[in-house]
């Protein structure tokens, strides 16, 4: 078998482990493509970061739901710890930054941590600040790490006020260096973020990452 | 066979009649207290605070139905989860309890139960019949996330499902005992089932998950002749025929299509909901008129008109009395054309 075509059929195994969730499976395959001498970045990205893609697709098409996805998640780091020795972070970043969190008050943190998982998969460098995370927590890491984009998350109607404080307080420090301000959670609506002055409003995880691209001008 | 109290939310649920619509937004203890001027975290310590509260709600907007309901913790944390409480803020975990030492808790005795239950007492002796208590209860499901890192819990669903069945089992038996004595006080449960939802959970985890743990207390909510309500956030519409095996006699519903959801159901099941919480608290009185009146013209069968989860705190009055206002000019019409 050619040598390119033996690597593609190794990548789809990969995705195919990620996808079914087959751990054991994502370890094989990973070995198998270290000893054939292939290329491990090329393992990240065409096998187990479209392995995601496909499980963020299938959590569009509600064909998948939150178990699967972390457990897949799961699954894909298995591959990925072994992988990520031999490639540098730099390689497989798409060079943007996002500072996601989920705003003071709120604790439910599934949904974001979701979201954080898809824009890693699609090459952001994520900042995770966590959960119940203050106004100044969003303002010091903002100046420190200069993202793209900031990203807001909440479950609870009870917070939106906090969610609207907070993206103020980000428009009056950065003013016109404002990175773009992304918000989501379930009582979080289009009409929402335009009342509060956000960029991006996104439904659900898989569209924040095109949502994403498109507000920086990335080709998705 | 019901057997109820004559109030204007079980003649509707009974008759559904359109001039007994009960108007029925979700005011529990959060916006109950704020319009009471008092603080959330002592609200959230004192059933007699609580009651105050939600009698002072029932007063200001006429409601038919008031809901005995702090924050998603109580149960768990009788049970051992260590919440830290801050003045004006829900409270936080900081510990969770070591899986092999949960037990069920004593309702009379552990946590905030016995306020809960004190709660639902004391609002029931000052509304008779003027009003329904219903004092807020987990499904088992969402309790033993509760119970648990979340994410571990759900990863355990496809991992572990013996692990996540030994806790089911745990919480099931703990609901068990606290809603015993919700029912002796006379009130009526609402089993508030948030994480099963269908925008979390499949149906197949569902099925294997969810229903035979809440089974066993739909049973004894019915062997006492009361109707069984529940509350489920998010997408139900994929787990609606799920629903349907359960025979919940109204459904709560969060921001979702309600005729489509009606029809779906088939009218067995009475639907609530669902005018958006995030519209109420922050659009004008007009906006709230306008969604109310969209409201009704979608439910294509009798339902209550409710809110699609609970009222958030800082809600201004005015737009529950808008809400209000639309529901009391449809109940005055229908009377006037009922009596020709």
């Amino acid at each position: 078998m050619e040598k390119s075509n033996q690597e593609k059929i190794l990548w789809q195994k990969l995705s195919h482990s990620v996808v079914h969730m087959d751990e054991a499976s994502t370890v094989s395959v990973v070995k198998e493509i270290l000893g054939n001498g292939f290329s491990p970045k090329d393992a990240i990205l065409n096998g187990l970061i479209n392995g995601m893609k496909e499980v963020g697709d299938k959590f569009a098409c509600k064909l998948y739901y939150v178990p699967e996805v972390l457990v897949c998640a799961e699954t894909m780091y298995k591959g990925f710890d072994i992988l990520k020795e031999y490639v540098s972070e730099e390689e497989l970043s798409i060079g943007r930054k996002i500072v996601i969190g989920v705003v003071e008050g709120d604790l439910h943190d599934i949904g974001k941590n979701i979201v954080a998982l898809m824009m890693r998969t699609a090459g952001f460098n994520v900042i995770d600040l966590g959960r119940n995370v203050r106004e100044s927590e969003f303002i010091t890491k903002t100046l420190e790490i200069k993202p793209d984009i900031v990203a807001l998350s909440t479950l609870m109607t009870t917070t939106l006020d906090k969610m609207q404080t907070i993206v103020s307080s980000i428009r009056n420090e950065f003013g016109e260096s404002c990175p773009g301000i992304m918000i989501g959670g379930a009582p979080v609506t289009q009409n929402f973020a335009d009342q509060i002055n956000a960029d991006l409003y996104s439904l659900n995880a898989q569209t924040a990452v095109t949502d994403a691209k498109s507000l920086l001008g990335i080709e998705c | 066979m019901l057997d109820l109290r004559k109030n204007r939310f079980t003649k509707y649920l009974l008759g559904r009649k359109k001039s007994d619509m009960p108007f029925m937004p979700i005011v529990t203890g959060d916006h109950a207290s704020f319009i009471s001027g008092v603080k959330r975290k002592d609200m959230i310590a004192s059933g007699k605070v609580m009651s105050d509260s939600l009698i002072t709600a029932q007063e200001e907007y006429g409601l038919d139905a008031v809901f005995v309901f702090s924050d998603v913790y109580v149960e768990a944390e009788a049970m051992g989860v260590k919440l830290h409480y801050a003045d004006d803020e829900f409270p936080k975990v900081i510990d969770l309890p070591n899986p092999s030492e949960i037990r069920p808790a004593d309702p009379l005795q552990d946590g905030r139960l016995p306020e809960m239950i004190e709660a639902g007492s004391l609002c029931l002796q000052k509304f008779g019949n003027r009003s329904e208590v219903f004092v807020v209860l987990k499904d088992p499901f969402s309790l033993s996330v509760l119970l648990n890192d979340p994410e571990v819990f759900f990863k355990n669903c496809l991992k572990d499902p013996e692990a996540n069945k030994n806790l089911l089992k745990i919480s099931e038996d703990n609901q068990l005992l606290y809603l015993q004595e919700i029912l002796q006080t006379g009130a009526l449960p609402l089993i508030g089932a948030p994480y099963t939802s269908g925008s979390l959970i499949s149906p197949a985890l569902f099925r294997e998950f969810v229903s035979p743990y809440l089974k066993s207390m739909i049973k004894l909510i019915k062997e006492n002749g009361n109707p069984v309500i529940m509350h489920i956030c998010g997408d139900t519409e994929v787990i609606i025929n799920e629903i349907i095996q359960l025979e919940p006699d109204v459904l709560s519903i969060d921001e979702l299509d309600i005729g489509r959801h009606s029809k779906l159901l088939s009218g067995k099941t009475m639907l609530m909901g669902n005018l958006s919480t995030t519209l109420l608290l922050k659009e004008t009185e007009k906006q709230v008129r306008k969604a109310t009146l969209k409201l009704f013209e979608s439910m294509n069968s009798p339902c209550i008109p409710s809110t699609s989860c609970d009222v958030p705190r800082e809600t201004p009055k005015n737009n529950i009395h808008a809400m209000l206002n639309v529901i009391n000019n449809f109940r005055t019409s229908i009377s006037r054309i009922d009596q020709g």
